[in-house]
C-alpha cells in the first residue's frame, strides 16, 4: 500500500529548539501547526473559516546583543593568534569555534528583525512560533491572507468603522496606556557578557601570563561595578526576580573578589618594592594571586554570566509570552 | 473575552479597531512596538453554537441522546437520529459523538488526528546513537531493523516526508549486524588458535 501523498505546502521553515522543532504547513482548508519532539509530532489545525485575526508584533532591534555577541566571537577568534605554537591545537579550536560564533551572528543579522505572531480564533489565541522573523511574517501573511479571504471574504472598512462607532463608549481599556518600564535587557546582556569575557580573560592570562594586556583587568572590574550599580541601584524596579537574584549574588562575589584583589595589590606593591631594592625584575600583576583566588574569580564570573543568560532567557519566555486571554465568551 | 479583543503581543494592551487591516505597520499605544494586524470577518462571528429545537409534537423524531430535542439528521455511520447539538460535521459527513470518538480512537478520521509517532526517526536513532558507543549496537541494530520492518507501512508525518530515514536505518542496522557477526567470527577463530 502506497503512502498517500501529502497535500500540504510548506509555509515556514523549521523553528528549532533544544527538544525539537515546529513548522507551519498550508492545507486545502486549514493551516497545520506541527510541533515535534523528533519522535512524536503534535498537530494543531486552524481552519480558514475560523481564523479571526493574525497579529504580528515586532520585537525591539537587538543591536546591543548582536554587537556584544560579535565582539565576544571576534575576541574568541583572536585568541587563536595569541596562543603560541606550543598550543597549536588550541589555536585551531579557538579559530573554528570563533568563526562559527561570528557566522551565527551574521546569519542572525541576515534573517532580519525578530517578531511574534499570534493567531486568533473565536475561542483561542495561539502563538505561532515558526513565524519569528519579520520577513517570515510577511511571507506568511501574504500566503495565508488570500486563502482566508477566499473562504470568509474581506472585512470591509465600513464594518470596521461601525465597530468603532458601536464601541465608542466601551470600557475594555478604561485606563490610559500603562507606563511600561524601560527595557534594560540589553544592559543585562552586556553585564552577563562582561562576566563571561572577564572570566575568559582571567583564564587566559593565568595560563599564559605573557598575554596580559596592562589595564584590561582594571577596566573589566570597573565595567562590572558600573553596570551592577546601574542595574541594582538605579534601575532595580525594571529587573525580574531571577536576574535580580543572580546580580545580588554576583555583587557579593564581586566584593569578596575586590577584597582579594586589594590584598593582592598590596602584596604586589610590596614585591615590586622588594625587587626594586634587590635589583630584580618586578613580578607580573597576577603573579601573586593564589590559585584558589584565581579559580574563585574565574568561577563566579562564569557561573554568574551563564546563570544570568539563562535567567534572562527564562524570564523573557515566561513573562512576555504574549496576550493574556480570559475565558472565552459563553464559558 | 472573545477573539474580537485583539492584544499587543508584547504588552497585552488591547489593539483598537483603528489599527486593523492597515497597509503598513502601526505602533502599540502602550509599548510603542510595531504591529501588523490582519483581521477577517470571522471576528464578528458569535462564539455560541446553535441550540437544539424542542419537540413540538409527539410524532416528530427526537434526538437519540436528547429525547426532548428535535432530530435534524441521522448519523452517517450508525444511523442514530441527532439534534443540532449532537451532530458533528467531519469533512462533509455527519457523525454522532460516539462514532466520532470511535473514529478518533481507531484513527479513521485523519483530519482530527493530533499526534503521530515518527517510527522512521526512532529506527534511525536506534541504528546510529548506540553505535557511537560501540557495544550497545548489539541491541540497537536489531531493534532498528525491527522498527523498520514492523512500522514500514505505518502512517508517517502528515506533512510531506520521504522514507529516507527508514532506508538509512535499514542500511546502518544491517551493516552493524554484519560487522558484529564478522567480529564474533574473528573472536571465535582467535579463540580456536
Amino acid at each position: 500500500m502506497a503512502e498517500p501523498v501529502s497535500t500540504y505546502r510548506r509555509l515556514t521553515g523549521k523553528s528549532r529548539h533544544l527538544t525539537g522543532h515546529s513548522q507551519l504547513w498550508l492545507g486545502s482548508d486549514h493551516i497545520l501547526l506541527v510541533t515535534s519532539n523528533r519522535f512524536v509530532e503534535h498537530y494543531q489545525r486552524f481552519a480558514f473559516a475560523d481564523i479571526a485575526a493574525i497579529v504580528v508584533t515586532e520585537s525591539p532591534e537587538a543591536t546591543v546583543g548582536r554587537i556584544v555577541g560579535a565582539g565576544a566571537a571576534i575576541l574568541w577568534t583572536l585568541l587563536a593568534l595569541a596562543v603560541g605554537s606550543r598550543w597549536a591545537g588550541w589555536g585551531w579550536f579557538f579559530l573554528i569555534t570563533g568563526l562559527l560564533g561570528i557566522a551565527a551572528v551574521v546569519i542572525d543579522m541576515g534573517r532580519g528583525r525578530r517578531c511574534r505572531c499570534y493567531l486568533y480564533t473565536a475561542v483561542s489565541c495561539e502563538r505561532l512560533k515558526p513565524v519569528s522573523r519579520e520577513s517570515t511574517a510577511l511571507a506568511f501573511l501574504a500566503a495565508v491572507t488570500p486563502e482566508v479571504e477566499a473562504v470568509q471574504g474581506t472585512l470591509s472598512p465600513q464594518r470596521i468603522a461601525e465597530r468603532i462607532e458601536s464601541q465608542a463608549g466601551s470600557t475594555d481599556n478604561p485606563m490610559p496606556p500603562p507606563v511600561v518600564a524601560p527595557d534594560r535587557s540589553a544592559v543585562q546582556t552586556l553585564l552577563f557578557a562582561l562576566f563571561l569575557l572577564n572570566a575568559a580573560y582571567l583564564l587566559v592570562v593565568t595560563r599564559w601570563p605573557s598575554l596580559e594586556v596592562p589595564g584590561l583587568i582594571g577596566s573589566g572590574y570597573f565595567g562590572e561595578a558600573a553596570l551592577l550599580i546601574f542595574l541594582l541601584i538605579r534601575d532595580a524596579g525594571g529587573l525580574r526576580r531571577l536576574s535580580y537574584g543572580v546580580m545580588v549574588i554576583a555583587l557579593v562575589c564581586y566584593l569578596i573578589d575586590l577584597v582579594n584583589v586589594g590584598i593582592d595589590a598590596a602584596g604586589w606593591f610590596m614585591q615590586v618594592a622588594r625587587s626594586g631594592q634587590e635589583g630584580a625584575t618586578p613580578p607580573g600583576v597576577l603573579w601573586t594571586r593564589s590559585a584558589r583566588q584565581v579559580v574563585f574569580a574565574e568561577g563566579w564570573r562564569s557561573i554568574a554570566g551563564l546563570a544570568g543568560f539563562l535567567a534572562s532567557y527564562y524570564e523573557r519566555h515566561t513573562t512576555k509570552d504574549g496576550p493574556v486571554l480570559n475565558a472565552p465568551t459563553g464559558s | 473575552m472573545s477573539a474580537s479583543v485583539l492584544r499587543c503581543g508584547a504588552c497585552s494592551w488591547m489593539i483598537s479597531e483603528d489599527a486593523w487591516n492597515r497597509e503598513g505597520n502601526v505602533r502599540c499605544p502602550a509599548c510603542r512596538e510595531r504591529l501588523r494586524v490582519a483581521v477577517f470577518p470571522a471576528i464578528d462571528r458569535p462564539v455560541a453554537g446553535a441550540l437544539p429545537e424542542a419537540l413540538d409534537a409527539a410524532s416528530e423524531a427526537s434526538c437519540f441522546y436528547h429525547p426532548h430535542s428535535r432530530a435534524v439528521l441521522p448519523c452517517d455511520e450508525c444511523g442514530r437520529f441527532l439534534c443540532s447539538l449532537c451532530e458533528l460535521d467531519v469533512n462533509g459527513r455527519h457523525l454522532c459523538p460516539t462514532c466520532f470518538n470511535a473514529g478518533v480512537r481507531e484513527r479513521k478520521i485523519a483530519s482530527v488526528e493530533t499526534r503521530r509517532t515518527m517510527y522512521d526517526t526512532i529506527a534511525l536513532s536506534l541504528a546510529t546513537f548506540p553505535a557511537l558507543m560501540l557495544w550497545p549496537a548489539v541491541i540497537g541494530a536489531p531493534a532498528s531493523l525491527y522498527y523498520v520492518i514492523r512500522y514500514w507501512r505505518a502512517p508517517g508525518s502528515l506533512a510531506p516526508r520521504t522514507r529516507v530515514r527508514f532506508y538509512l536505518a535499514a542500511f546502518f542496522g544491517l551493516s552493524e549486524i554484519v560487522g558484529i557477526g564478522f567480529l564474533i567470527r574473528l573472536l571465535i577463530l582467535a579463540a580456536k588458535r
